[in-house]
Protein backbone atom coordinates (compact mmCIF):
# COMPACT_ATOMS: atom_id res chain seq x y z
CA UNK A 1 0.00 0.00 0.00
CA UNK A 2 1.09 3.23 -1.06
CA UNK A 3 2.52 5.04 2.44
CA UNK A 4 1.74 8.53 0.91
CA UNK A 5 -1.58 8.53 -0.38
CA UNK A 6 -3.40 11.10 -2.89
CA UNK A 7 -5.76 12.70 -0.80
CA UNK A 8 -8.44 11.83 -4.27
CA UNK A 9 -7.58 8.59 -3.91
CA UNK A 10 -9.05 8.60 -0.25
CA UNK A 11 -12.27 10.37 -1.14
CA UNK A 12 -12.76 7.55 -3.54
CA UNK A 13 -11.71 4.69 -1.71
CA UNK A 14 -14.43 6.00 0.46
CA UNK A 15 -17.12 6.44 -2.17
CA UNK A 16 -15.72 2.62 -3.27
CA UNK A 17 -16.36 1.13 0.30
CA UNK A 18 -19.57 2.91 1.53
CA UNK A 19 -21.19 1.52 -2.18
CA UNK A 20 -19.91 -1.60 -1.61
CA UNK A 21 -17.72 -2.12 -4.73
CA UNK A 22 -14.81 -3.58 -3.51
CA UNK A 23 -13.90 -7.41 -3.00
CA UNK A 24 -11.22 -9.55 -1.60
CA UNK A 25 -7.87 -7.75 -0.07
CA UNK A 26 -8.94 -4.63 -1.25
CA UNK A 27 -12.07 -4.50 0.89
CA UNK A 28 -10.13 -6.13 3.58
CA UNK A 29 -7.52 -2.97 3.27
CA UNK A 30 -10.40 -0.39 3.33
CA UNK A 31 -11.91 -2.09 6.21
CA UNK A 32 -9.19 -2.40 8.15
CA UNK A 33 -8.47 1.18 7.32
CA UNK A 34 -11.78 2.16 8.25
CA UNK A 35 -11.59 0.59 11.45
CA UNK A 36 -8.07 1.95 12.17
CA UNK A 37 -8.55 5.79 11.02
CA UNK A 38 -11.35 8.36 12.55
CA UNK A 39 -10.97 10.97 9.50
CA UNK A 40 -11.52 8.25 6.70
CA UNK A 41 -14.06 6.67 8.73
CA UNK A 42 -16.26 9.52 9.12
CA UNK A 43 -15.39 10.48 5.51
CA UNK A 44 -17.01 6.23 4.51
CA UNK A 45 -20.24 7.53 6.97
CA UNK A 46 -20.63 10.76 4.84
CA UNK A 47 -20.45 8.62 1.64
CA UNK A 48 -22.68 5.77 2.98
CA UNK A 49 -25.37 8.76 4.23
CA UNK A 50 -25.27 10.09 0.51
CA UNK A 51 -25.98 7.15 -1.38
CA UNK A 52 -28.32 5.96 1.11
CA UNK A 53 -30.54 9.04 -0.34
CA UNK A 54 -31.05 6.72 -3.55
CA UNK A 55 -33.24 4.49 -1.05
CA UNK A 56 -35.80 7.40 -0.88
CA UNK A 57 -36.97 6.61 -4.39
CA UNK A 58 -38.28 3.22 -3.45
CA UNK A 59 -42.00 2.58 -2.70
CA UNK A 60 -42.85 1.23 0.20
CA UNK A 61 -44.66 -2.39 -0.24
CA UNK A 62 -46.53 -4.10 2.32
CA UNK A 63 -45.09 -7.60 3.30
CA UNK A 64 -47.60 -10.37 3.89
CA UNK A 65 -49.74 -10.41 6.67
CA UNK A 66 -48.26 -13.86 7.71
CA UNK A 67 -44.48 -11.44 8.37
CA UNK A 68 -45.50 -10.74 11.64
CA UNK A 69 -46.73 -13.11 13.59
CA UNK A 70 -43.63 -15.49 11.92
CA UNK A 71 -41.47 -12.55 13.47
CA UNK A 72 -42.89 -13.03 16.89
CA UNK A 73 -42.22 -17.20 16.30
CA UNK A 74 -38.50 -16.70 15.89
CA UNK A 75 -38.18 -14.08 18.85
CA UNK A 76 -40.39 -16.68 21.25
CA UNK A 77 -37.79 -19.53 20.06
CA UNK A 78 -34.86 -17.36 20.51
CA UNK A 79 -33.95 -17.90 23.94
CA UNK A 80 -34.39 -22.12 24.21
CA UNK A 81 -31.95 -24.36 23.85
CA UNK A 82 -32.84 -26.08 20.85
CA UNK A 83 -32.94 -22.99 18.72
CA UNK A 84 -29.40 -21.57 20.04
CA UNK A 85 -28.23 -24.94 18.68
CA UNK A 86 -29.73 -23.85 15.37
CA UNK A 87 -28.77 -20.53 15.46
CA UNK A 88 -25.21 -22.05 15.88
CA UNK A 89 -25.50 -23.90 12.57
CA UNK A 90 -27.06 -21.02 10.74
CA UNK A 91 -24.11 -19.23 11.82
CA UNK A 92 -21.92 -21.40 9.94
CA UNK A 93 -24.38 -21.63 7.19
CA UNK A 94 -23.93 -18.13 6.99
CA UNK A 95 -20.37 -18.04 7.53
CA UNK A 96 -20.21 -20.32 4.67
CA UNK A 97 -22.78 -19.24 2.31
CA UNK A 98 -22.11 -15.27 1.98
CA UNK A 99 -18.25 -16.02 1.81
CA UNK A 100 -15.52 -13.54 1.76
CA UNK A 101 -17.98 -10.30 2.14
CA UNK A 102 -18.85 -10.72 5.64
CA UNK A 103 -15.45 -12.66 6.87
CA UNK A 104 -13.69 -10.00 5.31
CA UNK A 105 -15.72 -6.90 7.37
CA UNK A 106 -15.71 -9.30 10.44
CA UNK A 107 -11.81 -10.04 10.19
CA UNK A 108 -11.56 -5.71 10.37
CA UNK A 109 -13.83 -5.27 12.74
CA UNK A 110 -11.39 -7.24 14.93
CA UNK A 111 -9.23 -4.07 14.89
CA UNK A 112 -11.14 -2.68 16.91
CA UNK A 113 -9.99 -4.73 19.86
CA UNK A 114 -7.52 -2.05 21.86
CA UNK A 115 -3.88 -2.42 20.86
CA UNK A 116 -1.18 -2.12 23.24
CA UNK A 117 0.65 0.47 21.34
CA UNK A 118 -0.59 3.56 19.64
CA UNK A 119 1.83 3.97 16.79
CA UNK A 120 0.55 2.78 13.68
CA UNK A 121 2.07 -0.26 12.72
CA UNK A 122 1.93 -2.34 9.75
CA UNK A 123 -0.49 -5.46 9.68
CA UNK A 124 0.14 -8.37 7.57
CA UNK A 125 -2.85 -10.52 5.66
CA UNK A 126 -3.04 -13.09 3.38
CA UNK A 127 -6.02 -14.20 1.38
CA UNK A 128 -5.95 -17.86 1.24
CA UNK A 129 -7.40 -19.50 -1.92
CA UNK A 130 -7.87 -23.05 -3.01
CA UNK A 131 -7.82 -25.30 -6.04
CA UNK A 132 -11.45 -23.34 -6.94
CA UNK A 133 -9.80 -19.80 -7.08
CA UNK A 134 -12.09 -18.20 -4.61
CA UNK A 135 -10.98 -17.33 -1.36
CA UNK A 136 -11.35 -19.84 1.76
CA UNK A 137 -9.85 -18.11 4.39
CA UNK A 138 -8.75 -14.82 4.94
CA UNK A 139 -5.94 -13.83 7.52
CA UNK A 140 -4.49 -11.01 9.62
CA UNK A 141 -1.54 -11.24 11.30
CA UNK A 142 -1.12 -8.20 14.04
CA UNK A 143 2.73 -7.84 15.25
CA UNK A 144 1.93 -5.66 18.37
CA UNK A 145 -0.36 -8.13 19.72
CA UNK A 146 1.80 -11.14 17.93
CA UNK A 147 -1.55 -13.12 17.09
CA UNK A 148 -2.91 -14.17 13.99
CA UNK A 149 -6.53 -14.05 13.22
CA UNK A 150 -8.07 -16.44 10.74
CA UNK A 151 -11.37 -16.05 9.16
CA UNK A 152 -13.41 -18.67 7.37
CA UNK A 153 -14.51 -17.27 3.65
CA UNK A 154 -15.66 -19.73 0.83
CA UNK A 155 -14.72 -23.44 2.41
CA UNK A 156 -16.79 -26.18 3.55
CA UNK A 157 -16.48 -27.92 6.72
CA UNK A 158 -15.26 -31.06 6.45
CA UNK A 159 -16.28 -33.96 8.97
CA UNK A 160 -13.67 -34.99 11.61
CA UNK A 161 -11.29 -32.67 10.04
CA UNK A 162 -9.89 -29.11 11.83
CA UNK A 163 -7.96 -26.47 9.52
CA UNK A 164 -4.63 -25.94 10.75
CA UNK A 165 -2.59 -22.83 9.99
CA UNK A 166 1.14 -22.64 9.17
CA UNK A 167 3.33 -19.79 8.28
CA UNK A 168 5.79 -20.73 5.26
CA UNK A 169 8.93 -18.50 5.07
CA UNK A 170 9.75 -17.91 1.80
CA UNK A 171 11.88 -21.76 0.85
CA UNK A 172 11.56 -23.00 4.08
CA UNK A 173 9.80 -25.42 6.13
CA UNK A 174 6.07 -24.87 7.03
CA UNK A 175 6.19 -23.62 10.99
CA UNK A 176 3.07 -24.78 12.88
CA UNK A 177 0.86 -21.65 14.26
CA UNK A 178 -2.43 -23.17 15.53
CA UNK A 179 -6.07 -24.82 14.94
CA UNK A 180 -8.56 -22.37 13.05
CA UNK A 181 -12.16 -23.01 12.78
CA UNK A 182 -14.59 -23.13 9.37
CA UNK A 183 -17.23 -21.88 11.02
CA UNK A 184 -16.08 -18.65 12.75
CA UNK A 185 -13.35 -16.48 13.39
CA UNK A 186 -10.51 -18.16 14.78
CA UNK A 187 -7.29 -16.02 16.54
CA UNK A 188 -3.87 -17.73 17.84
CA UNK A 189 -0.42 -16.27 19.32
CA UNK A 190 1.67 -16.67 16.35
CA UNK A 191 5.36 -16.00 14.94
CA UNK A 192 5.81 -12.88 13.14
CA UNK A 193 6.60 -13.50 9.10
CA UNK A 194 10.07 -13.09 8.51
CA UNK A 195 11.25 -11.59 5.65
CA UNK A 196 9.79 -11.24 2.03
CA UNK A 197 7.82 -13.91 0.41
CA UNK A 198 6.47 -15.64 3.51
CA UNK A 199 3.04 -17.42 2.91
CA UNK A 200 -0.01 -19.18 4.77
CA UNK A 201 -1.28 -22.18 4.16
CA UNK A 202 -4.29 -24.47 5.78
CA UNK A 203 -4.31 -28.12 5.82
CA UNK A 204 -6.86 -30.31 6.95
CA UNK A 205 -5.67 -32.44 10.21
CA UNK A 206 -7.30 -34.26 12.76
CA UNK A 207 -8.77 -33.40 16.06
CA UNK A 208 -6.28 -31.67 18.21
CA UNK A 209 -4.03 -30.71 15.27
CA UNK A 210 -1.03 -32.46 13.14
CA UNK A 211 0.42 -34.79 15.55
CA UNK A 212 4.08 -34.20 13.54
CA UNK A 213 4.58 -30.83 13.20
CA UNK A 214 4.46 -30.87 9.91
CA UNK A 215 1.16 -30.63 8.08
CA UNK A 216 -0.35 -33.97 7.84
CA UNK A 217 -3.39 -33.58 5.63
CA UNK A 218 -3.79 -32.26 2.17
CA UNK A 219 -3.18 -28.46 2.01
CA UNK A 220 -6.66 -27.00 1.21
CA UNK A 221 -5.20 -22.86 0.70
CA UNK A 222 -2.67 -20.37 0.62
CA UNK A 223 -1.85 -17.02 -0.05
CA UNK A 224 1.30 -14.82 0.30
CA UNK A 225 1.63 -12.39 2.95
CA UNK A 226 1.65 -9.16 2.44
CA UNK A 227 1.58 -5.52 4.75
CA UNK A 228 -1.20 -3.45 4.75
CA UNK B 1 -47.86 6.87 -2.31
CA UNK B 2 -49.25 7.53 1.56
CA UNK B 3 -47.87 3.78 3.12
CA UNK B 4 -51.20 4.13 5.09
CA UNK B 5 -53.51 0.52 5.16
CA UNK B 6 -56.21 -0.10 7.17
CA UNK B 7 -56.49 -1.53 10.83
CA UNK B 8 -57.62 -5.25 10.28
CA UNK B 9 -60.26 -6.11 12.97
CA UNK B 10 -58.60 -8.69 13.87
CA UNK B 11 -55.91 -7.51 16.74
CA UNK B 12 -53.47 -10.38 14.78
CA UNK B 13 -52.90 -8.39 12.45
CA UNK B 14 -50.58 -5.38 11.94
CA UNK B 15 -51.54 -1.90 11.12
CA UNK B 16 -48.74 -0.88 8.32
CA UNK B 17 -48.82 3.27 9.09
CA UNK B 18 -47.08 5.87 7.55
CA UNK B 19 -43.62 6.43 8.91
CA UNK B 20 -43.35 8.45 12.42
CA UNK B 21 -40.52 11.48 13.26
CA UNK B 22 -37.50 10.85 14.02
CA UNK B 23 -38.23 11.06 17.22
CA UNK B 24 -40.79 7.97 17.88
CA UNK B 25 -38.35 5.93 15.65
CA UNK B 26 -35.34 7.21 18.03
CA UNK B 27 -37.06 6.10 21.42
CA UNK B 28 -38.66 2.66 19.94
CA UNK B 29 -35.40 1.70 18.96
CA UNK B 30 -33.89 2.54 22.16
CA UNK B 31 -36.59 0.73 23.85
CA UNK B 32 -36.06 -2.27 21.65
CA UNK B 33 -32.61 -2.29 22.37
CA UNK B 34 -34.28 -3.25 26.42
CA UNK B 35 -36.41 -6.21 24.35
CA UNK B 36 -39.95 -4.46 24.41
CA UNK B 37 -42.10 -5.97 22.92
CA UNK B 38 -44.36 -3.80 22.59
CA UNK B 39 -41.62 -0.96 20.64
CA UNK B 40 -40.56 -3.53 18.59
CA UNK B 41 -44.59 -4.05 17.50
CA UNK B 42 -44.53 0.00 17.03
CA UNK B 43 -41.32 -0.09 14.90
CA UNK B 44 -42.33 -2.69 12.88
CA UNK B 45 -46.00 -1.19 11.71
CA UNK B 46 -44.15 2.11 11.33
CA UNK B 47 -41.07 0.74 9.40
CA UNK B 48 -42.11 -2.48 7.57
CA UNK B 49 -43.61 -0.92 4.48
CA UNK B 50 -40.41 1.08 3.89
CA UNK B 51 -38.13 -2.19 4.86
CA UNK B 52 -39.94 -4.82 2.28
CA UNK B 53 -39.75 -2.17 -0.64
CA UNK B 54 -36.29 -1.89 -0.04
CA UNK B 55 -36.30 -5.76 0.11
CA UNK B 56 -38.19 -6.26 -2.81
CA UNK B 57 -36.41 -3.45 -5.39
CA UNK B 58 -33.31 -5.49 -4.51
CA UNK B 59 -34.00 -9.18 -4.32
CA UNK B 60 -37.01 -8.81 -7.63
CA UNK B 61 -39.08 -11.52 -5.65
CA UNK B 62 -41.46 -11.78 -2.96
CA UNK B 63 -40.45 -14.74 -1.12
CA UNK B 64 -36.70 -14.17 -1.53
CA UNK B 65 -37.84 -10.74 -0.06
CA UNK B 66 -40.19 -12.29 2.71
CA UNK B 67 -37.30 -14.54 3.87
CA UNK B 68 -34.90 -11.40 3.96
CA UNK B 69 -37.52 -9.29 5.65
CA UNK B 70 -37.36 -11.38 8.76
CA UNK B 71 -33.46 -11.58 9.07
CA UNK B 72 -33.65 -8.14 8.59
CA UNK B 73 -35.94 -7.51 11.83
CA UNK B 74 -34.13 -9.98 13.59
CA UNK B 75 -31.08 -8.21 12.83
CA UNK B 76 -32.99 -5.39 14.09
CA UNK B 77 -33.89 -6.79 17.41
CA UNK B 78 -30.19 -7.69 18.18
CA UNK B 79 -28.75 -4.60 17.04
CA UNK B 80 -31.27 -1.88 18.25
CA UNK B 81 -28.53 -0.83 20.82
CA UNK B 82 -25.84 -0.14 18.80
CA UNK B 83 -28.07 2.83 17.03
CA UNK B 84 -26.58 6.11 17.89
CA UNK B 85 -28.44 8.93 17.81
CA UNK B 86 -26.33 11.65 18.53
CA UNK B 87 -24.46 10.45 15.36
CA UNK B 88 -26.54 12.10 12.88
CA UNK B 89 -28.10 9.12 11.27
CA UNK B 90 -31.67 9.09 11.38
CA UNK B 91 -33.39 6.21 12.13
CA UNK B 92 -35.12 5.41 8.97
CA UNK B 93 -31.74 5.72 7.33
CA UNK B 94 -30.05 3.05 9.23
CA UNK B 95 -32.54 0.61 9.18
CA UNK B 96 -33.16 1.00 5.69
CA UNK B 97 -28.74 0.33 5.60
CA UNK B 98 -29.59 -3.14 7.46
CA UNK B 99 -32.52 -3.74 4.83
CA UNK B 100 -30.19 -3.16 1.97
CA UNK B 101 -27.41 -5.01 3.33
CA UNK B 102 -29.22 -7.83 3.90
CA UNK B 103 -30.86 -8.26 0.90
CA UNK B 104 -27.74 -7.59 -1.12
CA UNK B 105 -25.79 -10.27 0.66
CA UNK B 106 -28.74 -12.45 -0.47
CA UNK B 107 -28.70 -11.32 -3.90
CA UNK B 108 -24.71 -11.79 -3.65
CA UNK B 109 -24.83 -15.22 -2.53
CA UNK B 110 -27.33 -16.38 -5.31
CA UNK B 111 -25.04 -14.15 -8.28
CA UNK B 112 -29.05 -13.33 -9.91
CA UNK B 113 -27.69 -9.75 -10.18
CA UNK B 114 -25.16 -10.57 -12.41
CA UNK B 115 -27.51 -11.31 -15.04
CA UNK B 116 -29.59 -8.57 -14.79
CA UNK B 117 -29.50 -5.55 -17.34
CA UNK B 118 -27.71 -2.31 -16.82
CA UNK B 119 -30.35 0.26 -16.25
CA UNK B 120 -28.91 2.97 -18.81
CA UNK B 121 -32.23 4.75 -19.94
CA UNK B 122 -33.29 5.40 -16.18
CA UNK B 123 -34.95 8.47 -16.12
CA UNK B 124 -33.49 9.85 -13.01
CA UNK B 125 -36.95 12.05 -11.60
CA UNK B 126 -37.21 13.69 -8.73
CA UNK B 127 -38.09 11.03 -5.71
CA UNK B 128 -42.31 11.50 -4.99
CA UNK B 129 -42.28 13.73 -2.24
CA UNK B 130 -43.98 12.00 0.67
CA UNK B 131 -45.87 13.53 2.90
CA UNK B 132 -44.35 12.57 5.87
CA UNK B 133 -40.70 12.69 5.06
CA UNK B 134 -39.04 15.68 6.39
CA UNK B 135 -37.34 18.56 4.47
CA UNK B 136 -33.86 17.55 5.35
CA UNK B 137 -34.07 13.92 3.64
CA UNK B 138 -35.74 15.64 0.75
CA UNK B 139 -32.65 18.00 0.18
CA UNK B 140 -30.52 15.06 0.12
CA UNK B 141 -32.11 13.29 -1.98
CA UNK B 142 -32.64 16.14 -4.64
CA UNK B 143 -29.00 16.98 -3.79
CA UNK B 144 -27.69 13.70 -5.21
CA UNK B 145 -30.29 13.09 -7.73
CA UNK B 146 -28.91 16.29 -9.54
CA UNK B 147 -25.11 15.49 -8.77
CA UNK B 148 -26.03 11.70 -10.48
CA UNK B 149 -27.10 13.90 -13.15
CA UNK B 150 -24.02 15.54 -14.07
CA UNK B 151 -22.24 12.38 -14.51
CA UNK B 152 -21.92 10.20 -17.87
CA UNK B 153 -25.11 8.17 -18.50
CA UNK B 154 -23.35 5.12 -17.60
CA UNK B 155 -21.36 5.90 -14.95
CA UNK B 156 -24.54 7.11 -12.90
CA UNK B 157 -25.87 3.89 -14.05
CA UNK B 158 -23.12 1.80 -12.66
CA UNK B 159 -23.53 3.66 -9.19
CA UNK B 160 -27.31 2.95 -9.51
CA UNK B 161 -26.28 -0.92 -10.21
CA UNK B 162 -24.00 -1.10 -7.13
CA UNK B 163 -26.36 0.27 -5.17
CA UNK B 164 -29.46 -1.63 -5.77
CA UNK B 165 -27.74 -4.66 -7.61
CA UNK B 166 -25.01 -5.23 -5.29
CA UNK B 167 -22.32 -4.80 -8.04
CA UNK B 168 -18.70 -4.86 -7.29
CA UNK B 169 -15.94 -3.61 -9.66
CA UNK B 170 -15.28 -7.04 -10.90
CA UNK B 171 -18.78 -7.40 -11.88
CA UNK B 172 -19.97 -4.58 -13.34
CA UNK B 173 -16.51 -5.03 -15.33
CA UNK B 174 -17.60 -7.87 -16.37
CA UNK B 175 -21.62 -7.53 -17.22
CA UNK B 176 -20.62 -4.53 -19.43
CA UNK B 177 -17.57 -5.70 -21.45
CA UNK B 178 -14.98 -3.38 -19.87
CA UNK B 179 -11.58 -3.97 -18.54
CA UNK B 180 -11.31 -3.89 -14.79
CA UNK B 181 -8.83 -1.02 -14.24
CA UNK B 182 -10.55 1.08 -17.04
CA UNK B 183 -13.87 0.59 -14.48
CA UNK B 184 -11.86 1.66 -11.99
CA UNK B 185 -10.85 4.89 -13.23
CA UNK B 186 -13.83 5.72 -14.73
CA UNK B 187 -15.91 5.18 -11.19
CA UNK B 188 -13.23 6.96 -9.30
CA UNK B 189 -13.51 10.33 -11.28
CA UNK B 190 -17.27 9.89 -10.79
CA UNK B 191 -16.75 10.13 -7.35
CA UNK B 192 -14.57 12.79 -7.21
CA UNK B 193 -17.09 14.52 -9.78
CA UNK B 194 -19.99 13.62 -7.16
CA UNK B 195 -18.02 15.14 -3.97
CA UNK B 196 -17.28 18.27 -5.83
CA UNK B 197 -20.66 18.80 -7.40
CA UNK B 198 -22.12 17.66 -3.64
CA UNK B 199 -20.45 20.47 -1.65
CA UNK B 200 -21.05 23.10 -4.45
CA UNK B 201 -24.69 22.36 -4.03
CA UNK B 202 -24.60 22.62 0.43
CA UNK B 203 -20.76 22.90 1.39
CA UNK B 204 -18.68 20.50 2.83
CA UNK B 205 -20.44 18.55 4.59
CA UNK B 206 -22.83 17.99 1.91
Amino acid sequence: MDPTPDPDDIHALAAELALGLLEGDDLLAAAAREVGDPTFAREVEAWRSRFAAMADEIAPRKPPADAWPRLVASLDGRDSVVDLQLRRRMRTWRALAIGAVAATVALAALLVWPRPSKAPTPMFMASLTGAEGAPAFLALYDPVRGRYFVAPATVEAKPGRLPELWLIPAGGRPIAVGLAEFGRIATMPGPAPSGAGATLAVSLEPPGGSPTGQPTGPVIAKGALRSL
Amino acid sequence: MSGAAAVAADGNDVAVKRPEDRQSLTSALVAVARKDRAAFRRLYEHTSAKLFGVCLRILQDAGEAEDVLQDVYLTIWDRAGRFDPTRGVSPITWLSAIARNRAIDRVRASKTHLSRPIEFAVALADPAPSPAQNTEAAEASRRLADCLKELKAEHAAYVRAAFFDGHTYASLASANGVPLGTMKVWMRRAFLRLRSCLERLDGPHA
